[in-house]
């Protein structure tokens, strides 16, 4: 494994905040930091594109915010999935998946 | 459309807080973390700045989703309403037609109101500055009462103005002259001002110079004139060689001093195109007076009094000057009037309006009445519609579409039909708005068309209201319904649920309509009514003709009766002239007052209402039977007949009440002889059709002063012709003749009324089809639900007819309480048309019955075809299909 770290493909941090949330309800700060453990710092989130990204599917009625109290005890902006917002990442998993298939495929006809 | 909202100020200012929290709680953490790592305080938290970038970027690109997000919502929901709509092109129209009719009838009132009642005239400074002046005379006619007037003499003009030195009060008179010579000679609209006129009002000139004190000598005319920058443009093709250049008005040469500011046309709706001094004025010079000292003109006054200084003290003082130059003698005014001040737009002003123009408010709340109607019925359509739409909305929920969604799915549809309708409408309202001009005022040229920014604009926002009102019915439809109830419903729709809403909105729009149908119905019979006016004559075959009025009269009367002498001999010859008569006065044209008296008796009686005198008339022998008036009792005049005298019916029952009255003596004056009773006459109008009964006697002459004929009406032009030349060869020099026709009369009187009835008549029945139209929808609707029902019922035995009373009796129903309301409704409005009313109350119970009824039936009508639809059902395939 490189040590340089990746950053996030375009048109895949959305499906990768949908994911997260699909667990639980997290601020901005815990998604990324999420995003970074679970990949194994593999990647690396930018702030720069993350909080963008969050409003937009806010905006589109995939995810709904909320200020609560984090574990910290200060208040911090919890986003959540919809049920719009399930359904979306279905469908983006399931994209991903005949994607990815497609791609292994290609890449397996090549050797 | 909620998204929408996110581009208000308020909105706003909380998400951007709100994103700036949201970052520094991010920073914040990231220092927490990296100083628990052991980095310093400061290093950490310069590192966690740096991580983040610079927050004013990203605040940015956050920003930019906000924007975008409704844009883009937006866009896919008009894709959609466009789609859905599509599907169902009918229903689109209807509701399009609806509104456009709805708001377009609207949009044309405000046209035509705004011009005569709200906007000052174009092109005066500080129009709330000034005021027009009044006066509250008591009314010689019912006494008791008060009638309000603008119109002054220019004595009283100079003593208002004398006694305010220190406002500046203008006077100004409104004529139409020929402008120019020969067949070039068009019409135009004339002020004669005072010379102050355009510095009173604060009206500029772009060309030229104002009227000065040269102007403003009243012994000798000074003829020159300002002419308005339209004339200028129209006539000169805006030539800035025009100062000095000679225009005739009526012969007069007039030179041109200057041209007015551009937009200015008089301080009334009448556009005017020359202003001329008020020395030049003909209508004061008539009488043999000099023409200051004259009472003939009528005067406008306008007086500028600076805001924050009350008009009050040049009230008073107006009043006084007033009250101390009358009574005028032979005028008789009454010490009593007092000068009142009103807004420049004289139809604000206190007097009573135009007849016409009250007919226009009332039309004004009819259209009101419709927009509520076509909003009832758009609304109806839509809630029929959103529950048709209810499983696609139940499963759009189900897939995870917030209810946010669907309500701006359903604001942008209704937008989306209110906006093609506004469109329409704008249409409507030109078109309307011209058409009332020409309708109610046609003499009138006004100085701008009927679709100005002003009525777009009030008809846009109509039609947005309207957009508004209607997108909440069916959101409000929606969010009542949760999304299992939704589903499980459209499993089977077994039972028909009745909305409230849905009957509740055909009750209104039936209600309202029955109301503008009650206004028809009282419009249509007052115009019978005043049609089967019997005036007294044969108004259709009857024409008179005498010497046109000119400035200078040549003619004695002497002269003009022996020349009226020979045109009768003359026209009796000429085809389509059936009889021929002479008369001081053609019949409902003029009259003579007399002091009559009766022989022992002081006093005489008077009859109460507008004619309390008794009037008379010359005429030849042949008069009667020319006119078509008959000879009740007794004989006609006889030539050579001198102190003969025939009485109306009217005249005889209140000189001689219970008596015979031929053979009655009545005194011409008191000292002279006895003039006899030989004949009563049948009553006959004065002057208008409708008027109280009056007392006339009828003179005998051997001239007169006018030719009466009656003739064949469809030779009249020929007939015309031959009068007018045959006035200008018996009296050589004459300008003029003037030509009547009864019907010409009596069609300018009935005008008003034709035009109450046809303007209520088309808003009725516009009201009626789209009342029909909401019944029609609303029970097809309820048939489509019921077809289950429909075919349970045909499979246990229920016949035909027992389904068609049953869908029938339910739109009925409703329609019945509409009506019943209606009817409350237009009982309880009715003495807001009162006045325009004539020989028919607004309780008249035929005509509330005739409109509950109609509506009635309609509904039936507009029920029949689902109805019938409904019991065609095959319960086999009613009861197997979903």
């Amino acid at each position: 494994m490189a040590s340089e770290r990746f950053p996030i493909p375009q048109g895949t941090l959305d499906m990768l905040i949908l994911q997260t949330l699909s667990k639980a309800p997290a601020h901005g700060y815990a998604i990324a930091q999420h995003l970074e453990f679970i990949s194994r710092d593999t990647v690396r989130v930018n702030q720069g594109s993350l909080y963008p990204a969050l409003h937009r599917l806010e905006q589109r009625g995939w995810l709904k915010a909320e200020w609560r109290n984090s574990e910290t005890g200060r208040e911090a902006k919890f986003y959540a999935l919809t049920r719009a917002g399930h359904k979306q990442l279905a469908i983006e998993k399931e994209s991903w998946d005949r994607l990815s298939v497609a791609v292994k495929l290609i890449f397996e006809e090549g050797t | 459309m909620g998204r929408l909202l996110n581009s208000f100020p308020w909105r706003r200012r909380h998400m951007e807080s709100d994103l700036a929290r949201e970052l520094a709680y991010h920073v914040d953490r990231r220092t927490d973390d990296l100083v628990r790592s052991g980095m310093s305080e400061r290093d950490a938290r310069r590192q966690a700045e740096l991580e983040m970038g610079r927050p004013t970027q990203i605040a940015e690109e956050v920003r930019d989703t906000w924007r975008w997000a409704w844009l883009e919502h937006l866009t896919r929901d008009l894709q959609h309403a466009t789609r859905t709509l599509a599907r169902s092109p009918g229903f689109a129209v209807m509701i399009i037609v609806t509104i456009a009719l709805g708001v377009g009838a609207n949009g044309a009132m405000f046209s035509f109101l705004d011009r005569l009642f709200v906007r000052a005239p174009d092109g005066v400074t500080a129009p709330a500055e000034l005021h027009r002046f009044w006066v509250q005379d008591h009314d010689r006619h019912n006494p008791g009462k008060y009638m309000v007037y603008t119109s002054f003499r220019y004595p009283q003009y100079e003593v208002i103005a004398a006694a305010n030195p220190e406002t500046s009060i203008a006077a100004y008179d409104t004529d139409q002259l020929r402008l120019g010579i020969g067949d070039d000679a068009t019409n135009v609209n004339v002020a004669w001002v005072s010379p102050n006129y355009f510095a009173t009002l604060g009206v500029g000139i772009v060309l030229g110079r104002h009227f000065g004190p040269e102007e403003a000598r009243v012994e000798t005319p000074t003829p020159v004139a300002i002419i308005s920058h339209d004339l200028w443009k129209r006539q000169f093709g805006s030539d800035s060689g025009v100062i000095g250049r000679a225009i005739h008005l009526s012969k007069t040469k007039f030179t041109i001093v200057g041209v007015a500011a551009p937009s200015f046309t008089g301080v009334n709706v009448n556009a005017m195109d020359v202003f001329a001094p008020i020395n030049n004025d003909p209508a004061g010079g008539q009488l043999g007076q000099p023409w200051y000292k004259s009472f003939n003109a009528s005067l406008g006054l306008i007086a500028r009094v600076p805001s924050g200084t009350s008009i009050d003290p040049v009230l008073v003082r107006s009043t006084t000057a007033y009250r101390h130059m009358s009574p005028i003698p032979g005028f008789g005014f009454d010490t009593a009037a007092t000068i009142l001040a009103g807004p420049i737009v004289e139809a604000r002003g206190p007097g009573d309006p135009q007849r016409e123009v009250a007919i226009g408010l009332r039309v004004a709340g009819v259209a009101l009445v419709l927009l509520l109607v076509a909003c009832a019925n758009v609304a109806t359509l839509l809630l029929v519609r959103a529950t048709q739409q209810k499983r696609e909305i139940a499963l759009r929920l189900a897939l995870g579409a917030t209810r946010g969604r669907i309500y701006a799915q359903a604001f942008t549809e209704s937008a989306l039909l209110a906006t093609a309708g506004g469109v329409v409408a704008i249409g409507l309202s030109w078109w309307g708005g011209t058409a009332l001009r020409k309708l109610l005022l046609p003499n009138i040229r006004f100085a701008t068309g009927a679709l100005d920014l002003r009525v777009v604009g009030v008809t846009i926002a109509i039609a947005v209201i309207v957009g508004l009102v209607n997108g909440i019915a069916p959101v409000m439809l929606a969010r009542r319904r949760s999304v299992i109830e939704a589903m499980k419903g459209s499993q089977r729709d077994g039972m028909y649920q009745r909305s409230v809403l849905r009957s509740s909105l055909l009750v209104v729009q039936t209600a309202l309509s029955v109301v503008l149908i009650v206004g028809s119905g009282l419009f249509v019979r007052s115009l019978g009514n005043v049609r089967a006016i019997r005036v007294g004559y044969d108004v259709d075959s009857v024409v008179f003709a005498l010497p046109g009025y000119s400035n200078d009269e040549r003619f004695s009367f002497t002269e003009v009766g022996q020349a009226i002498v020979r045109i009768e001999e003359r026209m009796a010859t000429e085809p389509g002239v059936i009889a021929t008569a002479r008369a001081n006065s053609g019949p409902m044209f003029g009259w003579t007052s007399f002091r009559i008296a009766l022989p022992g008796q002081d006093s005489l009686p008077r009859l109460s209402g507008d004619n309390p005198y008794p009037q008379s008339n010359n005429i030849s022998e042949s008069f009667v039977a020319t006119v078509g008036m008959r000879i009740v009792s007794g004989r006609n005049l006889r030539k050579g007949d001198s102190h003969a005298v025939l009485v109306n019916e009217t005249m005889a029952q209140t000189f001689w009440p219970g008596q015979n009255p031929l053979g009655k003596c009545i005194l011409l004056d008191k000292a002279g002889a006895c003039t006899e009773v030989v004949g009563v006459v049948n009553n006959a109008h004065r002057f208008t059709m409708i008027e109280t009964p009056s007392m006339n006697f009828y003179l005998p002459t051997d001239g007169g002063q006018s030719v009466v004929l009656r003739i064949d009406p469809a030779r009249w032009p020929a007939i015309a012709a031959r009068l007018r030349q045959e006035f200008k060869a018996a009296l050589p020099g004459l300008e003029t003749v003037t030509l009547r026709r009864m019907t010409d009369n009596i069609d300018r009187e009935l005008r008003p009324w034709r035009l109450g009835a046809s303007l209520f008549v088309a808003f009725g029945l516009l009201a009626l089809v789209t009342a029909a139209i909401g019944v029609y929808s609303v029970i097809a609707y309820a048939v489509s639900q019921r077809t289950h029902e429909m075919g349970i019922r045909m499979a246990l035995g229920a016949r035909l007819s027992d389904v068609l009373r049953l869908v029938l009796g339910e739109g009925v129903k409703v329609v019945a309480i509409g009506a019943v309301l209606g009817v409350g409704i237009a009982l309880a409005l009715g003495k807001l048309v009162a006045s325009l009313l004539y020989g028919v109350t607004p309780k008249d119970p035929v005509v509330l019955a005739t409109a509950a009824l109609t509506l009635i039936l309609v509904g039936i009508l507009a029920a029949l075809t689902p109805a019938i639809r409904a019991s065609r059902v095959d319960p086999v395939n009613a009861l197997r299909t979903d």
